[in-house]
């Protein structure tokens, strides 16, 4: 275990790495990167980032296909639980609730 | 039609409304996480100030528990933070800030932040003035993340382990509704989700974690151009 200074010194490095993250490109942007199709790109980008923290993260596990989870269920049983509400806020409440439920009863 | 400060207000808090039971949850395991560390409740919620970024802080947190040495940890947390690049080019084009507002703004764009604004600007009829939905959204969840943290913490303290989630399950149960919803909303987008999750399924035998999502999202970007080349044909 890491002394809580040197955790700290970490936690700094990547919050002060974040921000400026955040914040450069919100300053400046070169050139060649104002055309339509660089905002048309962009525009994917949300969804890029919705793809990739939902699927991958649900049906992979190591670098491989691994489907016989419990959080693989919880999440595709979720899916016509959110489309049924049309609400984006029921998705990890139906998934928390089909997880914890499948782990009581199995 | 401007729909002035109450209904910006009012619009912010619609669209904020479904995020907060997931910021709510995913702070709470993610505190709960963070008491089995052993270290400190102030350093387990400093990272929900300092960082401001749970996947990053999940990551963070999982590796400290499996002992991985220090500079790999860090290294990843900030590999998986880069993303963050992109949404500062896309807010860009949305919002006209004041060097002030870009510093403020800076310091709230997270993945949920950087949703609504995206939200928001789709509703254009409505002539929002997103500056505001974005610091409404990003104080509430600051607020929201860090007293649930704390929440989470003391949970553990007094409950133990009762029950441990995986990480990336609260990551993917915690935005699954949104893909889910904008999938339903937006049928022209449909083809583009499909291709994003079949190439990003693809990529995750050879990559993972920032790596992975960074190219799902640059891959994303391509097969819309692609889409969009192949409509005006």
């Amino acid at each position: 275990m890491y002394s809580e200074f040197d955790v700290m010194i970490g936690v700094l490095i990547v919050g002060i790495s974040t921000y400026f993250f955040r914040v450069f490109f919100l300053f400046y942007v070169p050139k060649f990167l104002h055309s339509s199709k660089v905002k048309v790109a962009l525009d994917a980008i949300p969804i890029g980032m919705l793809v990739a923290l939902v699927v991958p993260t649900t049906l992979l596990v190591d670098q491989k296909i691994n489907v016989a989870r419990l959080e693989v269920l919880a999440i595709l049983f979720s899916v016509p639980v959110i489309y049924h509400f049309r609400k984006a806020g029921v998705g990890i409440l139906s998934a928390v609730f089909i997880y914890v439920t499948a782990l009581v009863i199995l | 039609m401007n729909i002035g400060t109450m209904g910006t207000l009012s619009f912010s808090l619609d669209k904020l409304l479904p995020l907060l039971p997931s910021t709510i949850v995913f702070g709470l395991i993610f505190g709960f996480t963070g008491g089995t560390t052993g270290y400190s409740i102030t350093l387990i919620s400093s990272m929900s100030v300092i960082i401001f970024a749970g996947s990053a802080q999940f990551v963070m947190v999982l590796l400290l528990i499996d002992n991985e040495p220090l500079i790999p940890i860090v290294l990843t947390a900030v590999l998986i933070n880069v993303r963050h690049l992109i949404y500062g080019m896309v807010l860009r084009e949305k919002l006209e800030l004041t060097v002030f507002k870009k510093l403020i703004v800076a310091y709230f764009l997270v993945d949920e932040t950087f949703l609504l604004t995206d939200i928001a600007d789709r509703d254009q009829d409505k002539n929002l003035d997103l500056y505001k939905i974005f610091l409404v959204s990003g104080a509430s969840l600051w607020f929201t993340w860090n007293i649930t943290t704390i929440l989470g913490y003391y949970l553990y303290l007094m409950y133990g382990s009762l029950i441990q989630f995986p990480g990336n399950f609260i990551i993917a149960a915690s935005f699954v509704g949104f893909l889910v919803d904008h999938f339903r909303k937006y049928p022209m987008d449909r083809k583009q989700i499909l291709g994003t999750a079949m190439i990003s399924i693809f990529l995750g035998f050879f990559i993972t974690s920032s790596t992975l999502l960074i190219t799902t999202m640059l891959s994303s970007s391509f097969i819309k151009l692609y889409l969009e080349r192949t409509k005006d044909v």
